[in-house]
């Protein structure tokens, strides 16, 4: 199902295959602006960024939930696609948008001490 | 999104997690059924390790559809052969069913999505009163569960809308999509 343009300012995005090196809500925002070129930080609300489940990764990747105040040009040319890899200039270092929300998705980290439930 | 923007600043202790799986019912060639989409999830908990030593104990939140995948999944750990089901089903402690249509739900407005969809059979299971869905309630009442494994369940007492098409026949079903 295609989504019509105008939801485009209220989907939910998921974005996974961040560097493990990004902490922070700003980081996100910063490197997804980087990578988009269209975007300007400030106009990508970041909701949570949280270590991937991915226990194969060394060391694992970030995984973000985001909104767009401003729809990157990369969605809106969309053609009923449902995820859309974002180049970001380094090789094999390409972000991962998606609306599906297929499979597991973490949406906090807890420090591995205080950890007791999921 | 509660669970994500409430719920981790009441429970420190809590990683929440989101499990998403495809329940696109408009234009879906998916033919997976709801037992289907229980071992997929399944297949999900052992893949991340939920069957280990280190795993941490599990509280599920299951929502509508979501809530009748999870109760088979269920069914399923607790009946099937293999050792890694009863691990995986050890660290499940319990779970919240949020507005799960165990008896079933009307048909009318799905089913104008889906004709003629190999996803029909899976629509056919979400009747009231089907065959599948009074199995799976009678397996789940004769499974065996630990002693530590609640259920609670949450149920609305107004009417909310599923399905609404619109003149250009484009679709939403706002109790239905991940991610919501």
């Amino acid at each position: 199902m295609e989504t019509p343009q105008e939801d485009w300012s209220r989907t939910v995005f998921r974005l996974q295959r961040l560097p493990t090196t990004v902490v922070s809500r700003d980081d996100v925002a910063r490197l997804l602006g980087e990578a988009l070129g269209d975007v300007r930080p400030e106009n990508i609300r970041v909701f949570s960024v949280a270590t991937t489940l991915n226990s194969w990764e060394t060391p694992r990747s970030k995984v973000a939930t985001v909104m767009f105040n401003s729809t990157p040009s990369i969605i809106t040319k969309n053609n009923g696609e449902k995820q859309w890899l974002v180049p970001r200039g380094v090789a094999d270092a390409e972000l991962l948008l998606d609306v599906h929300f297929l499979g597991m998705t973490p949406l906090n980290e807890v420090d591995s001490g205080h950890h007791k439930f999921e | 999104m509660w669970i994500r923007d409430a719920l981790p600043h009441h429970l420190r202790n809590v990683r929440t997690v989101i499990y998403g799986y495809d329940t696109t019912l408009e234009n879906s060639q998916s033919f997976q059924l709801i037992p289907d989409l229980a071992r997929a999830l399944i297949v999900q908990l052992e893949t991340y390790g939920w069957n280990g030593p280190t795993a941490k104990p599990i509280a599920f939140l299951g929502h509508s559809l979501g809530g009748l995948v999870l109760r088979e999944s269920l069914v399923q750990l607790a009946n099937g052969p293999h050792e890694v089901y009863r691990n995986i089903l050890s660290v499940i402690r319990g779970a919240v069913f949020f507005g799960v249509p165990n008896l079933g739900m009307e048909q009318a407005h799905i089913r104008s999505l889906t004709k003629n969809n190999p996803n029909e059979s899976l629509v056919d299971d979400l009747a009231r009163n089907s065959n599948y869905l009074r199995r799976l309630h009678g397996s789940f009442l004769a499974s065996q569960f630990h002693n530590d494994f609640k259920s609670f369940w949450a149920y609305e007492t107004a009417e909310s809308p599923t399905v609404k098409v619109s003149r250009d026949y484009s679709a939403s079903t706002p109790n239905l999509e991940s991610g919501d």
